[in-house]
């Protein structure tokens, strides 16, 4: 079996998802397309070589609709062999593509596959595509559908966390970022973004909040209450008999920020590799998938880590780093004390907390963010997982070679 | 400022008078933008002296339009400084458009291209009820495009559909026309008549903004995403009716 090899892996900055956000003048098609041709010019690799473009994209419809993968494939002017397919599976949908691109490889059916995602968060809004998972009320009466946030904040309620222990967390997210943002160390993967006329519109992640304090954090308001009081409570707490009722304690200031952004990581085989000059950094060990409870929604990543770990043959000790996608503060801190990892050890540079969420390219961005990482320390392997809407979680591991 | 006259008079109403001197048309001369910027500014530290704005012309036309002679000459290293320039000017339309007080254009003439995108600036536009006045975009006749606000605000206007043959054939229109489609408020048959007409208008919306500035705005027929529009083609038939009006 041919081993999946990582190039590179390299990303947009993350601009505020909102109308005076930096990337909002920039259409998701460009914004990937943008990355596409930068990723190219930086390695000279011939287009034609590639197999597919897997692109995670979790509202598909206006902008981000009809197979943007394609498009973008075709806007950066690729061979028009190249295919192109869009993936979804929420917030997971950027690592889905990269493990689905490892996985091609791996199977050694293909051997050249960019992988990554795309959301642009401000032009076309989280929700934007309906579904009956949310909006069908029969669908989510029967399946205890509630909001993420509600989960987040149950799942802090049933460890004892409370307001401060999140806030507390998320003051650390952003130091940490603010500090590897003024290290530069983000600059090998973060690429600017151009308008078509080639000037620069947003070089640097520009959501991170440096001057972020307990007492600037402790004054935001709870965004779960009100929902949690019209019901959602209600069915959480029918699940969940243990608590008598949910402390809200995540704020937007402890939960992931709403960005725009893109990312691509290029995967393929070693022979595929040394034809094309291409030198790889690492290699995708194992991947999984897994599902838990969808009412309480956010604690996927742990029967999925346990999954990746066991195919790859590893524990939880041999792995060097994590990336814990900071959905909302209670995620991460439910996954350390779950695996006793320490935070030392969990999203060394920040996370979405600080730097923000672009839904479908986020598990892409996190591949690289812990590339970079393992390299710049020397080590060896790292563990990508994200919690996913309706209870699923996914981890894939990679190893420096 | 040496290519209008920023004058208030007793009545608080602040009139900017565009008269390039030494020339039969008003244009956007790099003087002009310049004239502009220094009289929004202005108007911005006159705010609490005026109660509303009326934007004027000396000349027979109301506003020719860019410069073109110095258009024509642009290369494609000039798109960077073109971009600043442009988006300096826009921030001056945007600067009067949202300064928080009623803002008029008097259509004595013809305003045609960057001319129209100047009237525009208005909140209302009231013109004289003649034949002979011209408005509109011809730019795409000439192989270019309207690039300071004339695209963005003719389709938030008349929408996407609405919008198309003003800005992809570059049809031109008379006062009676800008009337029935709501882009100009009312016709008079003077100069003073004209300006009755604004004062009026300014007496009646002290709180005037741009429809795209307020809460309740959509867009005339729906976004590019209305059902529609987008099962009708609509978007990718613009762009290859302007392919083939233009030869590509």
């Amino acid at each position: 079996m041919p081993h999946a090899m990582i190039f590179d892996a390299v990303r947009t900055p993350r601009g505020k998802g909102k109308k005076d956000g930096s990337l909002h003048e920039i259409k998701p098609v460009d914004l990937l397309a943008g990355l596409l041709v930068k990723l190219q010019k930086r390695h000279g690799f011939d287009p034609a070589a590639l197999d597919d473009v897997v692109m995670g994209v979790v509202s598909p419809v206006g902008e981000q609709g009809s197979v943007i993968a394609k498009t973008a494939a075709l806007k950066a002017g690729w061979d028009v062999k190249v295919a192109g397919v869009q993936v979804n599976r929420f917030c997971a949908s950027g690592l889905e593509a990269v493990n689905l691109a490892a996985q091609k490889v791996a199977s050694g059916w293909e051997d050249l596959v960019v992988a990554g995602g795309v959301e642009s968060m401000s032009r076309v809004p989280i929700g934007s595509d309906g579904g009956a998972w949310s909006q069908d009320p029969a669908t989510n009466f029967q399946i205890g559908f509630v909001p993420q946030g509600i989960g987040a904040d149950l799942i802090a309620t049933l460890a004892g966390w409370g307001r401060d222990d999140v806030d507390r967390y998320a003051l650390a997210s952003q130091q940490r970022a603010a500090a590897a943002q003024g290290a530069g160390h983000f600059d090998r993967s973060v690429i600017a973004v151009d308008d078509e006329i080639g000037i620069a519109v947003l070089e640097k992640d520009e959501f991170i909040k440096p001057r972020t304090t307990l007492e600037g954090l402790g004054q935001l308001k709870v965004a779960f209450a009100e929902l949690g009081a019209m019901g959602f409570d209600a069915v959480a707490l029918a699940r969940y008999p243990q608590v008598e009722r949910i402390e809200h304690v995540h704020t937007a200031g402890n939960s992931s920020g709403i960005v725009d952004g893109a990312a691509a990581v290029l995967v393929g085989s070693e022979a595929m590799g040394k034809s094309l000059g291409l030198t790889p950094r690492a290699r995708v060990v194992a991947t999984a998938l897994s599902g838990a409870d969808p009412t309480i929604m956010l604690t996927g990543p742990m029967p999925a880590t346990r999954k990746v770990l066991a195919k790859a043959g590893l524990t939880i000790d041999d792995i060097d780093l994590f990336e814990v996608n900071e959905a909302f503060a209670a995620v991460p801190m439910c996954f350390m004390r779950e695996f006793g990892v320490p935070h030392e050890k969990v999203n060394v540079n920040g996370g979405a907390i600080a730097m923000g969420h672009p839904l479908g390219a986020t598990g892409a961005m996190l591949v690289g963010t812990l590339l970079d990482e393992l390299e710049r320390r020397k080590l060896k392997r790292g563990l990508v997982t994200l919690c996913v809407g309706g209870g699923m979680g996914i981890a894939t591991v990679i190893e420096r070679v | 400022m040496e290519t209008l006259r920023y004058e208030i008079d007793a009545d608080r109403i602040l009139t900017i008078t565009f008269d390039a001197p030494g020339a039969a048309v008003n244009t956007m001369t790099v003087e002009w933008q310049r004239d502009l910027a220094a009289a929004a500014a202005q108007a911005v530290a006159d705010k609490e002296k005026i109660r509303g704005v009326v934007l004027a012309s000396a000349k027979e036309t109301f506003f020719a339009g860019a410069a073109l002679r110095h258009v024509l000459t642009l290369e494609e290293k000039d798109a960077v400084p073109g971009f600043h320039e442009i988006q300096a000017l826009t921030k001056s339309y945007r600067t009067l458009e949202t300064l928080g007080r009623p803002v008029v254009a008097l259509l004595t003439g013809s305003a045609l291209g960057g001319g129209w995108e100047v009237a525009m600036i208005g909140h209302a536009r009231f013109a004289l009820d003649d034949a002979r006045i011209r408005f509109g975009m011809p730019e795409v006749t000439l192989g270019m495009i309207p690039g300071a606000t004339g695209i963005t605000k003719t389709v938030r206007t008349l929408g996407l559909m609405g919008a198309q043959p003003y800005l992809l054939e570059g049809k031109l229109f008379g006062p009676r026309e800008a009337l029935d489609l709501g882009l100009v408020d009312g016709l008079g048959d003077s100069v003073e008549a004209l300006r009755k007409l604004a004062l009026d208008w300014i007496a009646a919306h002290p709180d005037a903004t741009q429809p795209w500035d307020r809460k309740d705005y959509r867009m005339p027929g729906g976004g590019p995403t209305n059902p529609k529009i987008a099962a009708g083609l609509a978007i990718p038939i613009c762009s290859s009716s302007a392919h083939q009006r233009c030869c590509g």
